[in-house]
């Protein structure tokens, strides 16, 4: 009967129970090796951070960087230098092309006067 | 320089919340990273061990979460789910692959030495013979679906409550309630089936 049931635990229930307690038994927790979980964190951290750096290291990279930048703003200035360079040979034959110029005129005027 | 997971910073990390401290992680602070996984390496690893059922495979896979972990953790959103949500996804997506890649391989029973009641001072033959009834008992459950593997991993190992169960998997607590109990209607069918044999 139904009424019956519902107080009182059906087979099932019980063999339900049954099996909880055996999963409680069986489901424990593991620990895991001590030595597996330290090389992994080891190894997680060094791939997240890079590879240590001794001083030595440290002083060889900022010479090279020195050496990068310093070879950065000297290309910059010879290509600076270079244009200013084209920019006076520029200037220079323009002055001398005026002077030729007036050379050319000037002994013509002259002979102009002179009549 | 990397960083030292025990020093002062670290004890300053441990009084912070998981998200506080992912978010630190998310931004490459390595300890804040090392806190996270000395928070979770253990839940992780018990997980894929009682999936896979060997001690290689669990250490393999996770150290494969935390892998993947580390090089998503910046593309991580907080959608007010518990970091163990993310992990715990991460561990099944592996496991599931795992799975279909050794599909036809034969199972592999749990490790020996494995079983605490073969440390219990109980009779050398009915702690064997316990011992035997929980190997069948996990074979059997390993057959079972991975999210009701996954139910009861934080049911009996981790002692969760049906809330929290519901928040990692994503389902409500109702959901959960009814999902056990047919889980363990399942597996006491399978267990049947299984000694039939």
């Amino acid at each position: 009967m139904k009424w019956f049931r519902l107080w009182k635990k059906t087979e099932t229930d019980q063999e339900l129970q049954v099996l909880e307690e055996r999963l409680q038994e069986t489901l424990v927790p593991v620990a895991p090796r001590a030595e597996f979980v330290e090389g992994l964190r080891k190894n997680l951290l060094v791939q997240l951070a890079g590879v240590e750096l001794t001083p030595a290291e440290q002083n060889q990279n900022l010479q090279t960087g020195l050496l990068i930048t310093g070879g950065i703003l000297g290309g910059i200035f010879v290509v600076l230098a270079g244009i200013r360079g084209i920019v006076s040979l520029i200037g220079m034959a323009g002055l001398l092309i005026s002077l030729l110029k007036q050379d050319t005129q000037q002994p013509a005027s002259t002979s102009e006067l002179a009549h | 320089m990397i960083s030292n997971f025990h020093s002062d910073n670290g004890s300053n990390l441990q009084q912070l919340s998981d998200q506080e401290v992912l978010k630190k992680a998310a931004n490459g602070d390595g300890e804040a990273f090392g806190m996270l996984y000395d928070r979770y390496i253990g839940r992780i690893y018990n997980y894929i061990f009682y999936r896979t059922g060997n001690q290689h495979d669990a250490e393999d896979l996770t150290s494969r979460v935390f892998y993947r972990a580390m090089r998503h953790i910046g593309n991580y959103q907080d959608r007010g789910l518990p970091i163990s949500a993310w992990l715990y996804r991460i561990a099944h997506n592996l496991v599931a692959n795992w799975h279909r890649d050794n599909s036809r391989r034969k199972e592999i029973p749990l490790d020996d030495g494995y079983n605490v009641l073969k440390q219990t001072g109980l009779l050398p033959e009915a702690a064997l013979e316990k011992a035997e009834e929980q190997d069948e008992l996990l074979l059997v459950l390993r057959r079972l679906p991975a999210e009701r593997q996954q139910l009861l991993f934080l049911k009996f190992v981790e002692h969760l409550p049906n809330a929290e169960i519901g928040r990692i998997m994503g389902r409500t607590e109702g959901a959960i309630k009814s999902l056990y109990h047919r889980t363990l209607i399942s597996l006491r069918e399978e267990y049947e089936i299984s000694f039939d044999r």
